[in-house]
């Protein structure tokens, strides 16, 4: 018989995206506290791996992962997985400007939609549970039987219209349509072709409650399934940031919940403004008290570590994938010092013949000296500190520690790209490279990092020399960071009306960032601690403010120290610094350093006014 | 062999494949020769071998209706034969067997060998791997390929084609018809149980809303009925880019849609297909499995697709029958609802109803209180009556 047959039912097909994920998927401490029998906020920005932690916790997730691992522990409860689509949250946006309907209307149809969204999800969750979880349990028949019987349980609950048969998919089915009714509703009221008298237009299942609905089908779930038996669900709602305000606002309020039956697992950017929408009183959820926060992004650097230890694993799984014969990634990318770039630039071969670097003739001590030549400030620097700018090499261990470490990024930066007399330098401007600066420069999130193995494991493969230079690898660097600041440039929300008819574009404020914190590096006065971070500072207009914190959504912008996930100030005097996959743009080191106001970077001198080569016209 | 009951029939038609600078401003196909890097998510190429390889897919032989490339672009022609050549190998089928198409026809003669030069001084293989039959194609127009219980008729409709103008048309002449029924009585055709006619031209209408059907093969129908009289058991060609089975009397046509071409693809929102056809022996009857390239996903199967995932065709009965002896059987099982692999097991027809059979089923079951989820012409997972208030 045909292979297609029933293959909307077979596992390969409909569960490829899971089974995929579970072949790929590490779990790292941030699923095991997801796990956890207690309400979660799970924050990050984009492609930073939140979704993949949510759907590793639903039935079909688990089911793959105990596949590769029967040891593999199972969560305390059955998750929902509901995702937010963006082009749904623009479609309501977009219905809440029109005036075409009174407001308890429009939040009426909103929440219509959110509810049938949410039945949707949990439809889908009880036939993951039912396929995955109770298969072995009852034979075939049966569970056609009982699949009928909570159908019908659901049909009268839901108030699906009937004649219908009872199955979970024709239930699926006749939601989808509802939604579909919806917008041709939305169509016919925004024409006027609706006449609205009292209410009538709006049919009955529109005022059905999400929650009092998933209370009470999760009990028929429990009844039909689990002789009656008690069971705990994790409602996990993705994106949090681009559903309705007031959804928001009901799930946040619910992480106060001690309900038996429900959990409440909630993604979202890395911090929930609620700038000028709630008064901070307000906010009664609290911190460690009623939820824990799950950070999925690199704040500092015991973040780092674990990061680059989770990249390692899913780096080396790559490779060997690919390539069973490489054991280990830095046999393709070597290690990230700065000694590889300034052998290449000293035109050094073969193994050192010094103790250390920083020794007299060895490669670091070179840098300093030339640069020194070259750069008076660099030399002013030296002089100031009691170094031979001719001898520049470390008196001893502390000295070495509290002055040489800390200047060499610097050095070597201003060395590769400092303008004398007008001109670049730009001896060698290879910098991107090894590990495990490949690692950190993806800066937390899986989903750069994958990108960037694909495009250096099709070099590796193209080559055919098992390796990859270092050239070519920072070549690649630029190239996908090039492409990385395009994308932000062109993302639909990144432009921002400042003043009527003249727009502000996120991509150019970070380029404006980026090429401030590039001047005072290369071409300022010669400084040990430079800035490399910024704070919102009280004079950055709040139009500002939303574009950067799109630009932390989408991971371009790193939020440090994070110290409230729910604010109400949102970002105002919080201290940022643009992603290190961004770096490549600006020739900056991936270096955390000081910060300074954002008001500095983008407003004229010290006047009030942003600098009108940011501001474009319509 | 000989005791088989079923063949499989693999279908890659209508490729395009070219070079990416062949293409003009607008991408016209999905399979370019330089994709050498490409990924399995968007190359359909790639992807079907993922596809063949994940869901163990086998067929008997592979069939490909011409275009391999996109006028004539040479490069799209060796590198098309040659992926062609590895899907056969991972179905592990035992030949390879396809006909010319418009595109793969040199009609501005930029070699020099004349229209069809090219393709015959092409690969040994190339359309049969036996050479008296690839002669006598070449000379003939046609030939009849012929392997244990299979026979193959193979027609290329483009031997007509001299220049731009001539390639618009199609058409098979009476010269043609005699030479292939004087060839056909030669044979017995009792040792034949598989009886399958190959063509890149459609024999009959094939319409849709872009484009005029100027380009049917002139005579066609005289073509489709001498095959119906030699007991032929279904007419597979390409050409048309939406994929579609008809009847003409009894013989079902099945036109293959294409493979990787985007070109009257994207503009009537349909799909690329490939697909597998188990023919039963010495019937008209066969089920029809399809997958469809969605980019990043693959091939696949999924809901509401152009052409169903699984169909069939060689079901001549009576629909208000059938599904009353359904409903008939539901009852007496005496449960509401069963797995639809069951209902296919008492009643294997169901497996024959064509894409449009399958839409007056649904009416017909309805009528007898039964729905079957998701709806034909998806493919159905449950089979039960409806649930009223």
């Amino acid at each position: 018989m045909s292979s297609n047959d029933n293959s909307f039912d077979s596992f390969n097909a409909r569960y490829l995206d899971f089974n995929q994920i579970a072949k790929t998927f590490i779990p790292n401490d941030q699923y095991w506290e997801l796990q956890k029998n207690n309400h979660s906020l799970i924050m990050g920005p984009r492609g930073s791996g939140k979704t993949t932690l949510l759907k590793m916790l639903t039935p079909p997730g688990i089911y793959y992962l105990r596949q590769i691992n029967p040891e593999f522990d199972v969560p305390p409860f059955y998750s929902v997985y509901i995702p937010t689509d963006i082009h749904w949250k623009k479609q309501l946006d977009h219905f809440y400007t029109q005036n075409f309907v009174d407001e308890n209307d429009r939040e009426i149809i909103s929440r219509f939609l959110v509810t049938t969204n949410i039945l949707i999800c949990l439809c889908n969750t009880f036939r993951y549970l039912i396929e995955f979880q109770f298969k072995g349990n009852h034979p075939e028949d049966n569970r056609l039987a009982l699949e009928a019987n909570l159908s019908k349980l659901l049909i009268e609950d839901w108030d699906i219209d009937a004649p219908i048969s009872p199955n979970l998919l024709s239930i699926e089915r006749t939601l989808k349509n509802r939604i579909s009714k919806c917008n041709k509703l939305i169509l016919k009221l925004k024409y006027g072709h609706v006449v609205k008298t009292g209410q009538n237009y709006i049919p009955d299942y529109y005022y059905n409650d999400y929650y009092s609905l998933l209370s009470s089908s999760c009990s028929s779930f429990e009844r039909i399934f689990c002789d009656s038996e008690e069971q705990k669900w994790a409602l996990c709602f993705d994106e949090l940031e681009i559903s309705p305000e007031w959804l928001q606002f009901e799930l946040i309020d619910k992480l106060r919940s001690v309900d038996q039956k429900f959990l409440f697992k909630l993604t979202t950017s890395p911090i929930v403004s609620m700038v000028n929408r709630i008064e901070e009183h307000k906010i009664e959820a609290r911190e460690d008290e009623d939820y824990r926060v799950i950070r999925t992004w690199n704040y500092n650097d015991s973040c780092t570590t674990k990061w680059n230890e989770f990249s390692e694993k899913l780096t080396a799984a790559k490779i060997k994938r690919a390539f069973p014969t490489i054991n280990s990634p830095i046999e393709i990318f070597s290690k990230s010092s700065y000694s590889a770039n300034l052998k290449l630039t000293f035109e050094v071969d073969g193994i050192d013949e010094f103790k250390t670097k920083y020794e007299k003739g060895a490669i670091y001590w070179k840098l300093f000296k030339e640069l020194a030549i070259i750069d008076p400030s660099f030399k002013k620097f030296l002089t100031f500190k009691n170094i031979n700018y001719l001898d520049p090499s470390p008196k001893n261990v502390a000295e070495k520690d509290a002055i040489f470490r800390k200047i060499l990024p610097v050095a070597v930066y201003r060395y590769q790209f400092l303008n004398i007399h007008g001109r670049r330098s730009r001896k060698n401007s290879s910098l991107y490279y090894g590990v495990p600066l490949i690692y950190e420069i993806c800066d937390g999130n899986p989903r750069f990092l994958m990108n960037l193995l694909d495009q250096f494991l099709t070099e590796l493969k193209l080559s055919n020399k098992g390796t990859i230079d270092i050239s070519r690898q920072s070549t690649i660097f630029k190239s996908i960071s090039k492409k990385y600041l395009e994308l932000i440039k062109a993302h639909p929300d990144s432009n921002i009306e400042l003043f009527p008819n003249r727009l502000i574009n996120l991509g150019d404020i970070i380029s404006r960032i980026g090429t401030y914190f590039n001047d005072r590096l290369i071409n300022e006065e010669f400084t040990m601690d430079p800035v490399g971070a910024f704070i919102i500072d009280p004079k950055v207009p709040l139009s500002i403010i939303n574009l950067i914190e799109l630009g932390v959504h989408l991971g371009a912008i790193i939020y440090l120290e994070p110290d409230q996930a729910i604010s109400a100030k949102g970002l105002r005097g919080k201290i940022l610094r643009l992603s290190y996959l961004l770096n490549p743009n600006f020739e900056l080191p991936k270096r955390e350093y000081k910060g300074v106001s954002l008001s500095k970077i983008l407003y004229r001198g010290n006047t009030r006014q942003i600098d009108s080569q940011l501001i474009f016209e319509l | 062999m000989s005791d088989r009951s079923s063949i499989k029939l693999a279908i890659v038609s209508d490729l395009h494949c070219k070079h990416s600078r062949s293409d003009e401003t607008i991408a016209s196909t999905l399979l370019y020769t330089d994709d050498i890097a490409g990924a399995t998510s968007t190359n359909p190429y790639l992807a079907l071998k993922e596809l063949i390889k994940t869901n163990e897919l086998r067929s008997d032989i592979l069939i490909c209706p011409g275009d391999i490339t996109d006028k004539s672009d040479k490069q799209g022609l060796a590198s098309g034969w040659q992926y062609l050549e590895k899907i056969r190998e991972r179905l592990d089928a035992d030949d390879l067997l396809a006909t010319v198409g418009n595109h793969d026809v040199d009609i501005t003669n930029v070699e020099k060998l004349g229209p069809l030069g090219v393709l015959k001084r092409f690969e040994d293989n190339y359309p049969v791997k036996i050479n008296p039959i690839k002669v006598f194609y070449w000379d003939n127009d046609f030939c009849l390929y012929n392997e244990g219980d299979l026979l193959v008729f193979i027609f290329n409709s483009c031997y007509t084609h001299l220049n731009h103008q001539s390639s618009k048309l199609s058409s098979i002449d009476q010269i043609h018809l005699d030479s292939i029924a004087k060839e056909l009585k030669k044979l017995n055709m009792k040792n034949f149980k598989f009886k399958i006619a190959l063509c890149h031209h459609h024999p009959i209408n094939h319409s849709n809303i872009s484009n005029p059907d100027i380009d049917l093969i002139d005579k066609g129908e005289l073509l489709v009925k001498l095959l119906e009289d030699f007991d032929f058991q279904v007419i597979i060609h390409g050409h048309k880019h939406d994929p579609r089975l008809s009847y003409r009397n009894s013989m079902p046509i099945f036109c293959a849609g294409s493979f990787s071409s985007t070109q009257n693809v994207n503009d009537l929102r349909i799909e690329n297909t490939f697909h597998i056809i188990e023919l039963l022996a010495n019937e008209r009857k066969g089920i029809i499995e399809s997958w469809v390239f969605i980019p990043q996903k693959g091939w696949i199967t999924k809901m509401d697709t152009h052409f169903p995932c699984l169909t069939g065709f060689g079901f001549r009965g009576n629909l208000e029958t059938l599904a009353k002896e359904c409903a008939a059987w539901l009852k007496s099982k005496g449960q509401d609802i069963v797995d639809f692999k069951g209902i296919k097991e008492v009643f294997p027809d169901i497996n024959f109803l064509s894409p449009e059979d399958q839409i007056t089923f649904n009416k017909k079951l309805l009528e007898n209180d039964i729905e079957v989820t998701p709806n034909f012409p998806n493919i159905p997972k449950y089979f039960g009556f409806v649930f009223k208030r």
